[in-house]
């Protein structure tokens, strides 16, 4: 019994003493809430979509364990195609007045992992979208192969898919209760010299998919360069281009293009890319932008871009009403 | 099912309520019934209809022991079918879920060498979790009742939970029938101080798993692939390797180190698989404390079999290398894997020609042992990345920029990387003054203290939660 006593009153000195220095420490108490007070969702429509150990999000939306999300994805008229710095980009509070205003529907069909057009074809045949405009990011959108977190969503049962969402919101709920005590260290002050190493919780919308990041660390660096040159596409991204493309004439989609800077190779110049495929390029040249890892953009440039994004876009909505 | 999940929690906590209650003597029917369900809602959480292929293994073996058991000893050839028929089982098993991704590819490749392209199957085998260690656990029972070590069992019931023990049945330790089966009957009750010791076994592990190996993959799994690229920083590439070696240290010993806790507290003893492995002073002595289970059986099933030591000199090493090559194949088709154990086989097969696998009669000549203490810990090293690198390719590349020996001062992010190193330093450090008398154990005080700063520690460190590296083994 002493044993457990010496354990118990070491453990709960050391949290104490965690908690006392959060208290009084003025510095330490505005990092901490910081972290804390971010960690819940925005709102009642949002679930879960990433927190340590995987894009839950991905197992729900293709195995469509949240009913009303795969409804109103079932329902868009619009679909915003991309990888992570797409959803990042996107901004609900830019883009639902828009919507609405012209009487239509969107949502955010990104994923994180570096997932591009082989995951979302698999989700558009699988629920069968119909949507009347399809806007992709083509940052590196094209020709990517199901990630290896993908093979996994594809593989797994829709049973499995609930025990790892149910499994990730368990953790988070918990983690959320911990650190309301005590903080992540690591997630505080960060890995020195590890730009990728903060770790971010995203909650994504059931109305519109679009991502709720948090916390959305302060901007640190100018957003990467847009400049690419006249680099001509070749069939590494111009064949599966094509392909996608096709798919969406058959479903009577339009296709748009867009561009969010990365620091990636975006696989060729999207306005070359829009030339062989036909189709516009909206979105480009916006300058000012800023990030805070290299390669996401901050919160303010994501509702600089997106505003952007809608005033090049309005021009080719398409009516309101049934498809 | 993972131990880093709350999943796992749920379920043990209701086992161990179980221990507590129904299973106080441990021996209790109702209880080792809570045991088989457990760990059969543990296996199946991952792919449930792979428990068939468990049940067939561990059916298989359960019935070859009983047909050896009434087979007389001068029947040998009927035994050495009944034996064969178990093993074929086994490693058919084994070598279809392992190999048939590897296989698949080398037909469609040579298919369309010859211009006759065929079409293989579009979706990959999904390896069952801890195939690799339950038929080796499984195979042992058979082998030892045909050596005549073990006597038959004639419940199937207690012989499937031997097969299927949650703790141990993904990742190991490995455990011989000889040494569990002899437990079952053993009424043994919880006791505070068996209990302590089971929470400590676990306390380390999750500290070893959660702060150590996870934080340590961060940086192993962001930069592991630049060290391929041309050029790479010496220093930049050395310390990846040493971050990987102790990622996968951390990580496994973590395991086991649970897995051991978790059958303390269900009342069962594992063996130790892990004994700080990088203060081994020789190759053969490394292999005395990685992976501890797994190397005693290749010792004792395959080594011996194979003749071992007692038929020439160079028949041991041809032994020593064919070995640890299927070692190095256990763990998958992959020539990196091959390459590991061969390079294992072939630093063992020469330390043992320069006597110098005991470190015995070296006495006043100690440079030499700390001189062989540095090479093989840095055969170890260079193992590791083969064994880490996606090709064989990649891995020359990278000890190629190790080669060029340009180092750089480590910049900050490599300084802040290796704080996750010190835990396992400090181990290995207490564990070689252990060795020699120059400390003594913890006293379970000081224990305790220490459990506190881990637990602390596992709150407040942990990082991004991923698989154990074992699982896909």
């Amino acid at each position: 019994m002493r044993t457990a006593i010496i354990f118990a009153s070491t453990l709960a000195g050391l949290v104490a003493l965690t908690y006392a220095a959060w208290a009084t420490l003025p510095g330490l108490d505005r990092r901490v809430n910081h972290i804390t007070q971010a960690q819940r969702p925005p709102g009642p429509d949002y679930y879960l979509a990433h927190d340590r150990g995987g894009h839950v999000d991905h197992h729900v939306l293709y195995h469509g364990t949240d009913a009303e999300a795969i409804d109103n994805l079932k329902q868009a008229d619009i679909l915003f195609l991309g990888t992570s710095r797409m959803m990042f980009a996107l901004r609900s509070r830019v883009l639902a007045p828009w919507a609405q205003a012209y009487g239509l529907t969107y949502y955010a069909l990104g994923f994180g992992f570096r997932d591009g057009d082989a995951f979302v074809l698999e989700m558009i045949r699988k629920h069968d979208l119909r949507p009347k405009l399809v806007v992709v990011n083509v940052d590196g959108f094209f020709g990517r192969a199901l990630s290896t977190w993908a093979q996994r969503v594809v593989k797994d049962s829709p049973f499995g898919a609930r025990k790892r969402f149910w499994e990730a919101e368990f953790g988070h709920e918990s983690r959320r209760f911990v650190h309301r005590i005590i903080p992540n260290w690591i997630d505080l002050y960060g890995r020195p010299g590890f730009p990728f190493g903060n770790e971010f919780i995203a909650y994504r919308s059931r109305v519109d998919g679009v991502w709720s990041i948090s916390p959305w660390p302060k901007p640190s660096m100018p957003a990467p360069s847009q400049d690419f040159g006249v680099e001509p596409v070749g069939p590494r991204i111009g064949d599966p281009a094509r392909a996608f493309k096709a798919e969406l004439d058959r479903r009577g989609s339009r296709m748009i293009l867009t561009y969010v800077p990365t620091p990636e190779d975006a696989g060729g110049n999207p306005v070359a890319l829009g030339e062989l495929l036909g189709v516009p390029v909206v979105g480009m040249d916006v300058d000012g932008l800023t990030s805070h890892d290299g390669s996401h953009l901050s919160e303010e440039s994501a509702a600089f871009w997106s505003r952007r994004l809608i005033q090049d876009l309005t021009p080719y909505l398409p009516p309101p009403g049934p498809r | 099912m993972s131990f880093v999940s709350w999943a796992f929690v749920v379920l043990f906590l209701a086992v161990f309520a179980a221990r507590l209650t129904i299973g106080r003597r441990k021996i209790e029917p109702a209880f080792v019934w809570v045991l088989v369900v457990a760990s059969t809602v543990f296996y199946s959480w991952h792919v449930p209809i792979y428990i068939l292929i468990l049940l067939t293994s561990a059916g298989v073996d359960y019935l070859a022991a009983i047909l050896l058991g009434r087979t007389p000893a001068t029947e040998v050839s009927k035994r050495r079918w009944i034996l064969a028929l178990s093993l074929g089982v086994n490693l058919g098993l084994l070598g279809f879920f392992k190999y048939a991704n590897l296989l698949m590819d080398a037909v469609a490749r040579a298919s369309a060498a010859v211009g006759y392209p065929l079409e293989t199957a579009a979706v990959s085998v999904i390896l069952p979790m801890g195939i690799s260690f339950y038929t080796f656990q499984s195979m042992s029972y058979t082998i030892d009742v045909y050596r005549g070590v073990l006597t038959p069992i004639h419940s199937f019931r207690s012989f499937f939970l031997y097969v299927i023990f949650f703790p141990q049945l993904v990742a190991g330790p490995i455990v011989r029938a000889v040494s569990f089966l002899p437990q079952m009957p053993r009424p043994r009750r919880l006791r505070l101080k068996v209990f302590y010791e089971g929470l400590w076994l676990i306390i380390v592990g999750f500290f070893l798993k959660m702060v150590c190996a996870d934080n340590l993959a961060v940086y192993v799994d962001e930069y592991w692939e630049m060290a391929y690229l041309e050029r790479a920083n010496a220093a930049f590439s050395l310390w990846l390797a040493l971050m990987f070696s102790g990622q996968i240290f951390a990580d496994f010993a973590g395991y086991s180190s649970i897995a051991r806790g978790l059958a303390y507290l269900l009342g069962y003893r594992l063996p130790i698989n892990f004994n700080a492995p990088y203060i081994a002073s020789s190759l053969k002595n490394f292999w005395e404390r990685w992976h501890i289970t797994l190397s005693s059986w290749l010792r004792d099933y395959l080594y011996v079999s194979l003749g071992g030591n007692r038929i020439s000199r160079v028949r041991t090493y041809v032994n020593l290398l064919v070995v640890m090559v299927l070692g190095g194949l256990w763990h998958g088709a992959a020539y990196t894997y091959i390459v590991w154990g061969a390079l294992h086989g072939v630093a063992l097969a020469v330390e043992r020609a320069l006597g110098l696998q005991h470190n015995r009669g070296l006495g006043r000549f100690g440079a030499i042992r700390f001189l062989w203490f540095l090479v093989a810990q840095g055969v170890v090293l260079v193992a590791w990345i083969f064994f880490r690198s996606n090709s064989y390719e990649h891995a020359l590349a990278f000890l190629a920029n190790v080669a060029e020996m340009d180092f750089l001062m480590p910049n900050a992010m490599m300084w802040v990387g290796m704080l996750f190193l010190v835990p396992l330093v400090v181990h290995h450090a207490w564990a070689w003054a252990e060795e020699r008398g120059a400390v003594k154990p913890l006293v379970p005080a000081m224990r305790a203290v220490l459990a506190a700063v881990m637990v602390y520690g596992i709150l407040t460190l942990y990082a991004g939660t991923s698989d154990f590296i074992y699982f896909q083994f």
